[in-house]
């Protein structure tokens, strides 16, 4: 029927596997440019020049071609591509490598997996979805979250962090915190990668182990989180202009649990101006009172929700991006304003992104990536401090009428607190003082790659992250701790510059086998301003300006400057496409050790083979399955100026005051450092074995990934504490091992995949081991962080990383060694007997996982991701206040009689003495007592959950419509009392896994919005 | 590429600095330790100080746990002996033998406060830094014999003139060689006293060869503090500029001085600050937990002591007289003792501005030396509100003055006799004070006694 040289017209519908249909799919005439594409209904129809074959060709299926052969109607049903595995994946210096060559982990996580529930600060989205990944945070608005990777413990006192990298450019994510790290005190300042805008993020590499990150050297070593941020890409043709906008409430999730019973006083008499709530059993009884004026009658109260408000966070987004002829680009701004949940605290941010890609010319392609940060925040201090608002309010006695009784007394200007000392009325925290933030962070990059021929391309970038923080810190005249009032102006500011060449070249030996070789340059500059101008004396109330001051410390200055140059060369070789060879290796230069140990050199080698596609393997049961193998050393250096021992400026303290800071009455002083420097240090290394399997089961509904990785840390570079009576206090040495194993697990299983129906369940788990082996010669164990006094977190010799040490139980020894598991000894008041330095529990978690479960029905969303962690200790200081100022639950047994279940230390009979839980029963055996508060650090937490729906409008300028509710932190198991157990007391430091009064996390629920244009 | 990398020398602090910016720096140290930590738990134990709340509460509860002692033993050992090291190191260079000298009694001065409240500590073998990170604890008895060697050395080198003269930067007496003699042979006669129980000729024997003490409050070696919050006295920081409000006085000192009717009660102790009793001196009793945040029932530390620019006394004409005293006393002179006596007061009440109360007081039948220890040792405490580790010594060595048991405390009653060592040399240098004195729980510390302090 066919006459050669006619048209004939062919038509049919193009389906996948699972019956459904596809439109827009591509179908080409072969050898000629004549083509059409399936409509919305799969349907298709194409005039062709007799005898020809066609091809089918879609995202995700395997291309197909049909000769013609005079049928006019042809349907077809096209297959599954497994070659979809051959995702393409961002690697260390930005090198892009197909995922299925690497033969170490790499997660990536979309931009929009980690803005599903809306998050002011990105690294909070990490929580849970990535194994192997652990993000520790606070509540506060614009407070650091801190983030570790496989357990990050492998310096024992250095940062454990790992590098942050946007689009190419290292960026800094210190927190510049107001206190020491690994102490409880200080603002709650932000981690600067924070300030990238969520909803600029394209997607997220985390780079876990040494051989991924070996590129990376030094900073890398902890691990790397790449982010490439949305560039316009695949947005062909028209503008795309998204508008995304939620609004959401946080509450506080979790509050101590409350006597309502006993008045604020001291062994059953009502006074005031005490912290402690062991007064009378409120029966509406007439007291004296100078809070009340004269005399009132008690009454129960309930400051903390007189207190506390519901936080609000709004969130704008507006972005427009569109791939022109030559050119790329993605240009958006964003507003976030968080209000706290105490009054007057909030943090608000405003963030603008332009993202340029052009082709100068078939060979040169050039890109511009610019981001700016201006943020705002009133942030509260934390821990054991004065200004920490929470500090005195979960203190508070019910019979207190917060607002009531005001917080200044309006004819003398002081302070009305219920309590004295150094603590204010958290009235007065918040209306009277203030830590307030202003942030200018820019962080912008220049990227070129020039490609002469099909075989050689060079890029070369340079990358600047650059930060001025502005912090004012304010206490007005009658603040407890300053009673003459405290004013700082505290200029941070961090310059990273970094430099970065690679050449790359690729060639192919014959069919089967080919290689890729990049060979690079980096240079690194990183520079550290500080400068500080303290009022300590104020004339005049309620005026936060210097010409305010009366009397002044000396100012403070900082400066540091540190250099680091690289070179690397990583070498891939490709046999088949489905074994693969990698060797990296990287020399390093610091300017932060001695001239002779300043060079380093490490190698890494890692293979990867895809062993379904050497062997025949059922394809409809197994579809890919890949095993790969890493082995790769890196190295750290330590911090500038830790060479050589100097003299510093003088001043004396005693741990309870300001002291004395020289120039002393116009005399200069300087003393000798009491930290020993060390004119030998050497780099601190890392030994990593990594193996891993990836298997994708029924055509990709089940995906397994395991990991097994085992580290070996060695010439730690610690700042060894040493006993004072030394001369010293501490002394920077190279000793130190430490061993970290562990598994990371992450499972994808489409359990219902239907035409309107899917079910996808997501896991992560990981369980990791980290031992310390070895400190410094005899030396057992290495302070790590705390209170001042007790407990403390150490590094303990023989023992998982992170020990918590401090007073417990004196147990019955057996032949003179203590018995952990011996009766308790009691004194002859019936009082358990104390013993301190005791190890109380480790802080290291034995397994964490997350599971997230979606379902989606036709537009309609609905996801929930619930994460838990298992095992490890945590010591709550908060419930051991509590206790001791008699205002817990706990304590309404007072008055009540315990035989305490021990053993009488003289007699060696059981205790039969009776002792009364009173006052000082909670003092004592609460108060002195960390064993007492030590739990199990068990929790499972609902972390994310959303419901959205998607109307895709289509024909009119607007595309679609997202409508959304989404929470965050919705509920929290745990036998933990009275406090979010993922709340640290400290800073980013090691010392975690204590919490004292800390900011209680929150509870947010919230609506989205999200137009596409 | 090297220039970019040779950039590592601190910008911030000095490879070098002159002898005369370390002295003053140490001096301030000692200074703030002994005016501070120093005079909070032995003052609590001798019941000048009666704190109502926190830590102020516990020391005169006799609640000292290891970690109590922590910073001031670190400030002692780096902020104070590693500097006069240095300055003994620097000095060297040169010859500049007044600093040598004047960096030895400072450093004999603080050996021995140390050695006097914890007992056998570590010296031989301490401030080796690297080369000795465990340095093993020496016996009191042997720290006692060198300290009155290195005072030797130190008045001999202040005495040789040699080399730099300092000036202000020596803070105590701004290089004046002739006070700095006397301030070390007032040290050595401080010492040979306490050794009354175990040495009880010792101090008769060293004041037989009439060496130069303290004899008048012009002598008097003392760091005097700043106006400015920055350089503020360590009690003012700690009950005002902190605000802690934690801190009293006891009931026994103001009790006793108000039963003396003494012209010092006003420069001692401030009148109650505010509510019905304001201006009235009242003390907390030793150990009551009865908290005074509103500062309506207790008094504090008076102007004399605790204002900004107070000074911290190392050791006064009224102290060397009161040993004198002491010295005549056993001795069986009773005449010498009476002047030395009659001249302690007396120069006590001119240091504090009170000169032309003094004959009347000495008058009272209460005060006027009635040929016994108790009398003298009275005084010395009312006296020894300046250096509260002294009167502690006292208490060990005479039992005077008579110490009220405090109501609550956590020792069985037990006044302590020497103060557990610090959580920071538990933590890192456990096996010297287990190879030494022994390990001893705080209870246990608390009761058992120095070398000097024989039962």
């Amino acid at each position: 029927m066919h006459v050669s040289g006619q048209n004939l017209a062919v038509t049919g519908v193009v389906s996948a596997e699972d019956g459904s249909i596809l439109p827009g799919v591509s179908i080409t005439v072969k050898g000629t440019t004549r083509g059409t594409t399936t409509d919305e209904n799969g349907k298709y129809s194409i005039d062709v020049p007799g005898n020809v074959s066609l091809s089918f060709s879609f995202i995700g299926f395997q291309t197909q071609e049909i000769a013609v052969s005079g049928q006019s109607v042809i349907n077809i049903t096209l297959k599954n591509d497994i070659s979809q595995l051959n995702e393409v994946v961002v690697t260390a210096q930005g090198i892009q490598r197909e995922k299925r060559s690497l033969g170490y982990a790499v997660s990536e996580i979309k931009g929009d997996v980690v803005n599903k529930v809306p998050e002011q600060n990105f690294v909070n989205s990490l929580n849970g979805k990535v194994s192997g990944v652990q993000v520790t945070s606070g509540g506060a608005p614009g407070q650091a979250a801190r983030i570790t990777i496989r357990g990050g413990a492998k310096s024992i006192s250095g940062d454990n962090q790992p590098l942050f990298v946007i689009d190419g450019i290292p960026v800094s994510n210190d927190n510049d915190g107001s206190g020491a790290a690994n102490e409880v005190s200080g603002a709650a300042t932000p981690n600067r990668v924070g300030d990238i805008n969520p909803n600029d993020i394209e997607s997220i590499s985390v780079l876990k182990g040494s051989a991924a990150s070996v590129l990376y050297g030094n900073r890398g070593s902890n691990g790397v989180v790449l982010i490439t941020t949305k560039s316009g890409k695949g947005t062909k043709g028209k503008p795309v202009i998204t508008v995304n906008s939620n609004i959401g409430i946080d509450n506080a999730l979790r509050l101590p649990s409350y006597q309502t019973k006993f008045a604020q006083g001291n062994r059953g008499a009502y006074l005031e101006g005490t912290s402690l709530s062991w007064g009378p059993e409120i029966t509406g009884q007439q007291v004296t009172s100078a809070a009340a004026g004269g005399t009132t009658n008690l009454t129960v109260h309930d400051p903390r929700a007189d207190f506390l408000k519901t936080g609000v966070t709004i969130n704008n987004n507006v972005s427009i991006s569109q791939t022109l002829e030559k050119t790329t680009f993605y240009v958006s701004v964003g507003q976030n304003k968080q209000t706290a949940i105490v009054p007057n605290q909030g943090y608000s941010k405003a963030n603008f992104r332009t993202n340029v890609t052009t082709n100068l010319s078939d060979k040169i392609t050039a890109g511009i990536n610019v981001g700016y940060t201006k943020s705002n925040g009133d942030v509260p201090y934390l821990g054991q401090d004065g200004n920490n608002p929470f500090f005195s309010l979960f203190h508070v006695p019910v019979s207190w009428d917060l607002n009531g009784y005001g917080y200044q007394n309006p004819t003398t200007g002081r302070q009305i607190n219920f309590r004295g000392g150094a603590f204010d009325n958290p009235l007065w925290t918040v209306n009277k003082t203030y830590f307030n933030t202003k942030n200018d962070h820019f962080i912008g990059g220049l990227n070129f790659a020039y490609t002469p021929t099909s075989w050689l391309n060079f890029t070369y970038r340079l990358g600047m992250d650059q930060y001025t923080d502005n912090r004012q810190s304010f206490r007005d005249i009658y603040t407890g701790g300053n009673p003459n009032g405290y004013l700082s102006n505290d200029i941070v500011s961090r310059q990273q510059i970094t430099s970065t060449f690679v050449a790359n070249l690729s060639h192919s030996f014959n069919d089967d086998f080919s290689g890729t070789l990049s060979i690079g340059h980096d240079y690194n500059q990183r520079k550290y301003d500080r400068n500080a101008q303290t009022a300590t004396m104020l004339a005049l109330p309620g005026i936060a300006h210097m010409n305010n001051a009366t009397a002044f410390d000396p100012d403070y200055e900082y400066h540091s400057k540190r250099n680091l140059i690289g070179t690397f060369a990583d070498l891939r070789l490709d046999y088949r496409n489905y074994l693969f060879l990698g060797v990296t290796v990287r020399n390093e230069w610091s300017s932060t050790l001695p001239q002779a140990n300043r060079s380093f050199l490490y190698p890494g080698v890692n293979a990867s083979f895809v062993f379904t596609e050497a062997f025949n393997i059922n394809p409809d049961v197994l579809n890919f399955g890949k095993v790969r193998l890493s082995w790769a050393k890196t190295a750290r250096d330590t911090d500038p100026y830790r060479l050589q021992s100097t003299y510093i400026l003088a001043s004396a303290t005693d741990g309870f005051t300001d002291g004395v800071t020289f120039p002393y009455i116009g005399l200069p002083g300087y003393m000798v450092n009491s930290t020993v420097n060390n004119p030998n240090l050497k780099p601190e290394f890392t030994r990593e074995v990594e193996a891993g399997v990836e298997l994708k089961f029924f055509k990709n509904r089940l995906g397994v990934d395991f990991t097994y990785f085992n580290n070996r840390n060695t010439d730690g570079i610690i700042s060894l504490d040493v006993a004072p009576s030394t001369g010293a206090s501490s002394l920077i040495v190279n000793s130190g091992r430490t061993t970290n194993k562990g598994i990371e697990v992450g499972l994808d299983f489409q359990a219902i995949k239907t035409k309107d129906f899917n079910w996808n369940v997501g896991v992560v788990y990981s369980r990791i081991r980290t031992e310390v082996n070895e400190l410094y010669g005899d030396l057992d164990k290495l302070y790590l962080g705390g209170f001042s006094g007790n407990p403390a977190i150490y590094a303990v010799k023989g023992e998982r990383y992170g020990s918590i040490i401090g007073a417990g139980y004196k147990r019955t020894n057996i032949n003179g060694v203590p018995n952990p598991n011996g009766a308790i000894s009691t004194d002859a008041d019936g009082y358990p007997l104390l013993e301190d330095g005791l190890i109380l529990g480790h802080i290291e978690p034995n397994w964490t996982g997350g599971i997230t479960n979606t379902f989606t029905y036709k537009g309609i969303r609905l996801s929930a991701l619930f994460d838990t962690r298992q095992g490890g200790h945590i010591f709550s200081g908060t419930s051991q206040l509590l206790d001791n100022y008699g205002v817990s639950d706990r304590t309404l047994d007072r008055g009540t009689n315990i035989v305490f279940d021990g053993v009488d230390e003289e007699t060696g009979v059981k205790n039969d003495v009776s002792a009364v839980k009173d006052q000082d029963w909670y003092g004592y055996v609460s108060g002195s007592n960390a064993e007492a508060h030590v739990y199990k650090n068990n929790w499972v937490k609902l972390r994310e959950a959303n419901l959205s729906y998607t109307f895709n409008i289509k024909r009119s300028i607007l595309q679609s419509i997202d409508l959304g509710v989404y929470g965050r932190n919705l509920a929290l198991w745990t036998k933990v009392p009275d406090i979010d157990p993922e709340s640290s007391s400290f800073g980013s430091g090691n010392g975690q896994g204590a919490s004292r009064m800390a900011y209680p996390s929150t509870r947010s629920l919230g609506v989205n919005v999200k137009l596409t244009f | 590429c090297e220039d970019s990398l040779n950039i590592n020398t601190d910008p911030n602090s000095f490879t070098d600095v002159p002898l005369r910016t370390i002295l003053p720096a140490a001096q301030v140290n000692l200074a703030y330790a002994l005016g501070g930590d120093a005079s909070r738990y032995t003052g609590s134990i001798v019941q000048y100080y009666g704190g109502h709340r926190g830590q102020p509460l516990e020391y005169s509860q006799f609640t000292f746990n290891p970690s109590t002692t922590d910073t001031f033993w670190d400030r002692m050992y780096t902020s104070v002996l590693t500097q006069m090291k240095a300055v003994m190191a620097k000095a060297d260079e040169n010859d500049d033998k007044i600093y040598t000298g004047i960096a030895q009694i400072t450093t004999a001065q603080t050996i021995s406060i140390l050695t006097d409240i914890f007992g056998d500590i570590p010296y031989s073998e301490a401030l080796l830094s690297t080369e000795n990170i465990t340095p093993s604890y020496d016996k009191q008895e042997a720290i006692y014999t060198a300290l009155i060697d290195l005072l030797n050395q130190g008045i001999a080198n202040v005495k040789s003139g040699q080399g730099t003269k300092p000036g202000t930067d020596d803070l105590v007496y701004g290089g004046d060689v002739a006070k700095w003699e006397k301030f070390a042979n007032s040290l050595k006669l401080r010492l040979y006293n306490h050794l009354s129980k175990v040495q009880p000729n010792a101090a008769a024997e060293f004041l037989a060869t009439n060496p130069a003490l303290i004899t008048a409050n012009a002598d008097n070696a003392k760091v005097t503090f700043g106006a400015n919050a920055s350089n503020a006295n360590p009690i003012y920081q700690f009950d005002v500029l902190s605000g802690r409000k934690d801190m009293a006085v006891s009931s026994t000192i103001v009790n006793k001085l108000k039963a003396l009717s003494d012209p010092r009660i006003p420069v001692y102790f401030h009148g109650i600050a505010n509510g019905a009793n304001a201006g009235q001196y009242v003390g907390n009793g030793p150990g009551v937990n009865d908290d005074d945040s509103g500062e309506t029932k207790f008094s504090r530390v008076g102007s004399f002591y605790a204002s900004s620019t107070s000074p911290v006394v190392f050791l006064s004409a009224a102290e060397v007289q009161f040993i004198i005293a002491e010295v005549q006393f056993r001795k069986g002179d009773q005449a010498a003792a009476t002047t030395a006596y009659n001249a302690a007061v007396k120069n006590d009440f001119a240091a504090l501005g009170l000169s032309a109360a003094s004959d009347a007081y000495l008058a009272t039948t209460a005060v006027k030396y009635d040929n016994t220890l108790n009398r003298i040792l009275e005084q010395k405490w009312i006296t020894m509100y300046q250096a509260p580790y002294e009167a502690w010594v006292d208490w060990r060595r005479t039992g005077f003055p008579q110490l009220a048991i405090p109501v609550t405390n956590f020792n069985g009653g037990v006044t302590p006799r020497r103060l557990p060592y610090p959580q920071l040399e538990l933590n890192l240098n456990r096996q010297s004070i287990e190879a030494g004195p022994g390990f001893l729980t705080s209870v246990e510390a608390m009761k058992s006694r120095v070398w000097w302090d024989k039962e």
